[in-house]
């Protein structure tokens, strides 16, 4: 039996079935998902502001 | 913010003021122009290579992969009539597929893609680490700009560590 290999986001540890940056499932860095890519890449912000605006 | 902000110059006298609601990060990823300190650093829509072969969901895979290496491809992007990406068909895909198979049925459906704002630098080092070699370049709306080689991207960043290099050593 072949052991089962799991992805684990390099951000926030969630378990992923695929990487978000490379959609691979045996990636080689570990795997990404897709709200911590977009933070990594300054995409987006985690938390843009903690007041209004 | 930004309707104060307009608000704000508009009070100051300017007379043609407009507020972007989807917020400068969208402006950014459109590719629109932008200024500031590090405007001038290269993104990646400034390397995406714009020419990929296209195709559509209902072509035949045979008819799509000739047309891919005659124009020195070995990847083409799926995309609709608005130029939205759909799926990929990288070289695996374009290699054990059989002529009469419909594109729709082989490709990878709804591959990731990077915005086109996103620096070079960056991009070099995310497609380094996850063995990367391509990656569709998109706008927030997912009109594809181009595809960015990880060669151009990792060229791109050399370049500016060299020229960063030289001018740190010249003061």
């Amino acid at each position: 039996m072949e052991p089962v290999t799991m992805l684990i986001c390099s951000g926030c540890e969630k378990r992923l079935d695929y990487c978000s940056c490379c959609d691979r499932a045996d990636c080689p860095a570990g795997g990404i998902c897709y709200s911590c890519l977009v933070v990594e890449l300054h995409v987006s912000l985690r938390e843009p502001h903690e007041h209004g605006g | 913010m930004s309707p104060r902000a307009a608000w704000r110059l508009e009070s100051l006298g300017f007379t043609e003021v407009y507020d972007y609601v989807a917020g400068k990060q969208d402006w950014l990823a459109a590719g629109l122009p932008r200024e500031g300190e590090i405007a001038g650093l290269p993104r990646a829509a400034d390397i995406a290579r714009s020419d990929v072969p296209t195709c559509r969901l209902d072509e035949r895979v045979g008819k799509v992969r000739e047309r891919v290496h005659e124009a020195g491809w070995e990847e083409c992007v799926v995309v609709n009539d608005e130029r939205i990406v759909l799926g990929l068909l990288r070289a695996e895909e374009l290699g054990e597929a059989r002529d009469d198979e419909v594109v729709e049925d082989v490709m990878r459906p709804g591959p990731s893609t990077f915005r086109p704002h996103v620096h070079v630098e960056e991009m070099a080092r995310f497609m380094s680490r996850h063995d990367l070699d391509s990656s569709p370049v998109t706008t927030s709306d997912g009109v594809l700009v181009g595809m960015l080689l990880r060669k151009d991207a990792e060229a791109a960043a050399h370049r500016l560590h060299q020229q960063f290099g030289a001018e740190h050593e010249q003061g």
